[in-house]
């Protein structure tokens, strides 16, 4: 029984490591979904969008729409700091981009950002007639999530205070569910005083 | 006596205690839209198949509802219950397919109290193993059945209703060891009213029935087997059968190979490869346990089978388990193939996505492996997961027919 019992909290706790382990290489910290309209990237003509965040950047998506892949044309995305200095620039093709699709924008290394920045996306070319489009709200504010890189230790402290502040925001629900675990751990308790 | 159930109460409540801790925090989509249709019952849907077609486009969550009518009575019914607990924020939740759609103020309390009904059959079925077993092998049986990893994941990370028939399944399999014909029957038939699924088993119980007893009593298990189902989708069976849209049937005889110029879904030939070694052998409640099993995993070999299909087997393979430990390698391989058909989905929700009520923002987490996966390996892991399950099934056969009784 005891080797049985171990296996599930070991696999429990092995499943619960590995999602901590995915938060910490990709933590989400900006996710902006509302569409409102989608823009076509012309030629040298560059979209800005301005971020406010602190830490080391690894994963960034933007929401493109290349119809029917008819696009092969390159784009570049940049982040700049606030001084206009480049910080990382990453080239993709057309040809990477589906119709309506999330592109992931990896950055291997992580990109220190320390408060506000600009990311910038520009077509340099246009051979086909079909640009690539932009979805963003009605604000201008691009369809994009923006993910960190956290030290374990840190995430696993940040994962914890979110959780335990969401949990006991249902006070009457946490109170019943202490009581019923807490309830069961002394019964099994005196069962086990007597028995022996 | 005393001291047996004793013991007995001792390991329930350490699994009852497991089981706590786990149902707040798993979440899987399916139990949302499950109760998304079962909430209409309080508002005096009678026919839900029918209320989905005529709703679609005023729906946020518009797909069809694929399972009996009993299904949705049950779970219509549970939501009735604990709706005054869960208020308010719970509708908000249910009717929420927005951006976080998958979470929400209450989400802990919600997750456990809609889990309820599937805690009480998942008690209830190890009560049965317990039952059903030979008091030497009954405490292990148990002790398998509540601390098994497959069967907490299933039943309270993907939330499926599916312990439910699977339960009934069980019951029958009791019921007939006891020698309840017609009430055996009607169990089956509750099962067979809230998942088609245990239908394939009916030719199993027949048999063993002519086996056992004279036609009367075979006819008795009939009556009772089809009794409940029939009664249950009197009203409604056209719209379940026309309307609803269940991947059961159609994914089972999707894998199929020539014989000569006919075209022969592979699950058929593991199914009357079943029946005909059940007919020829004799058939013991084992045996009968055997190809329940057996017929279970025929379903998963040739399929990308969803998941939660795996606990139709499971406390059947638990069974078999308890009475020798050397099949134990059968429940890792059925862990292992588990897992690579999990991995072959590259659904969020199947692997690091049912932890989300813990970190939500997990949802929005780039799983690199889902998407390597789904792109390059869908098909390897989906081939090594049926040739897992092939050897696995003639193993429990020659396990069975070669080396079980020699043992005894």
């Amino acid at each position: 029984m005891t080797l049985v019992l171990l296996t599930s909290i070991i696999a429990f706790i092995g499943a619960v490591g590995i999602c901590f382990v995915y938060y910490s290489k990709e933590a989400p910290i900006f996710n902006q979904t509302q569409a409102d309209k989608s823009v076509p990237l012309e030629k040298n003509q560059p979209w800005v969008q301005l971020l406010n965040i602190a830490g080391r950047v690894s994963l960034i998506e933007i929401r493109l729409n290349n119809i029917g892949i008819q696009n092969h044309d390159r784009l570049i995305l940049q982040i700049k700091d606030s001084q206009g200095n480049l910080l990382r620039r990453l080239i993709i093709s057309g040809s990477n981009i589906r119709n309506d699709e999330w592109v992931k924008f990896k950055f291997d290394p992580a990109v220190q950002l320390n408060g506000v920045s600009n990311l910038e996306i520009t077509a340099t070319e246009l051979t086909s007639n079909s640009p690539v489009y932009l979805f963003m709200n009605n604000q201008n504010q691009w369809n994009l999530r923006v993910f960190l890189e956290l030290p374990i230790l840190e995430s696993f402290l940040k994962v914890k205070q979110d959780f335990t502040d969401r949990f006991n925001f249902d006070r009457v629900f946490a109170t019943i569910y202490y009581l019923l675990l807490v309830s069961l751990i002394i019964y099994k308790g005196i069962k086990l005083y007597y028995g022996k | 006596m005393f001291k047996t159930s004793q013991s007995m109460v001792g390991i329930f409540t350490i699994g009852l205690l497991l089981r706590f801790i786990l149902m707040p925090f798993l979440f899987h989509p399916d139990l949302k839209t499950h109760y998304f249709h079962a909430q209409f019952l309080q508002q005096g849907v009678f026919n839900i198949y029918q209320f989905i077609s005529d709703n679609k486009r005023s729906l946020g969550y518009t797909d069809t509802f694929n399972y009996p009518p009993l299904t949705y009575f049950f779970l219509g019914s549970w939501n009735i219950i604990v709706h005054p607990i869960l208020g308010f924020s719970y509708d908000k939740w249910l009717n929420d397919w927005g951006e976080n759609w998958f979470t929400s103020d209450q989400i802990f309390r919600q997750l456990f109290f809609l889990k309820i009904p599937y805690l009480i059959f998942d008690l209830l079925t190890g009560w049965l193993i317990f039952k059903i077993l030979d008091k030497k092998y009954a405490k292990l049986g148990l002790i398998l059945w509540l601390f098994n990893p497959i069967s907490l994941y299933l039943i309270y990370g993907l939330s499926n209703f599916d312990i439910i028939p699977t339960f009934f399944t069980l019951l029958a399999v009791y019921l007939l060891q006891r020698g309840s014909y017609l009430w055996s029957g009607i169990s089956l038939s509750f099962g067979i009213a809230t998942k088609l699924f245990p239908l394939m088993f009916i030719p199993l119980f027949i048999i063993f029935c002519l086996h056992h007893k004279q036609i009367k009593t075979c006819l008795l298990f009939i009556l009772g087997a089809l009794s409940i189902f029939l009664l249950s989708i009197a009203f409604l069976w056209r719209d379940f059968f026309l309307i609803s849209n269940s991947g059961l049937v159609s994914l089972i005889f999707q894998s199929r190979f020539n014989v000569l110029t006919i075209q022969v879904p592979f699950f058929l030939i593991i199914y009357l490869a079943v029946l005909l070694v059940f007919f020829i052998r004799s058939a013991d409640l084992n045996d009968l346990i055997l190809g329940i099993l057996a017929i279970c995993m025929g379903v998963l070999i040739p399929t990308q089978f969803h998941p939660q299909w795996v606990i139709w087997g499971l406390p059947f393979l638990i069974i078999l388990i308890a009475q020798r430990i050397r099949l134990i390698w059968v429940l890792l391989a059925t862990w292992v193939s588990l897992i690579l058909t999990v991995l072959s989905f590259g659904d969020k929700f199947l692997t690091i996505g049912i932890f989300s009520p813990i970190i939500p923002q997990i949802y929005l987490v780039d799983s690199t492996e889902t998407v390597v996966i789904s792109h390059f390996l869908v098909n390897k892991l989906l081939v090594l997961s049926e040739i897992l399950l092939i050897i696995t099934l003639f193993g429990l056969y020659s396990y069975r027919y070669l080396i079980w009784n020699k043992k005894s």
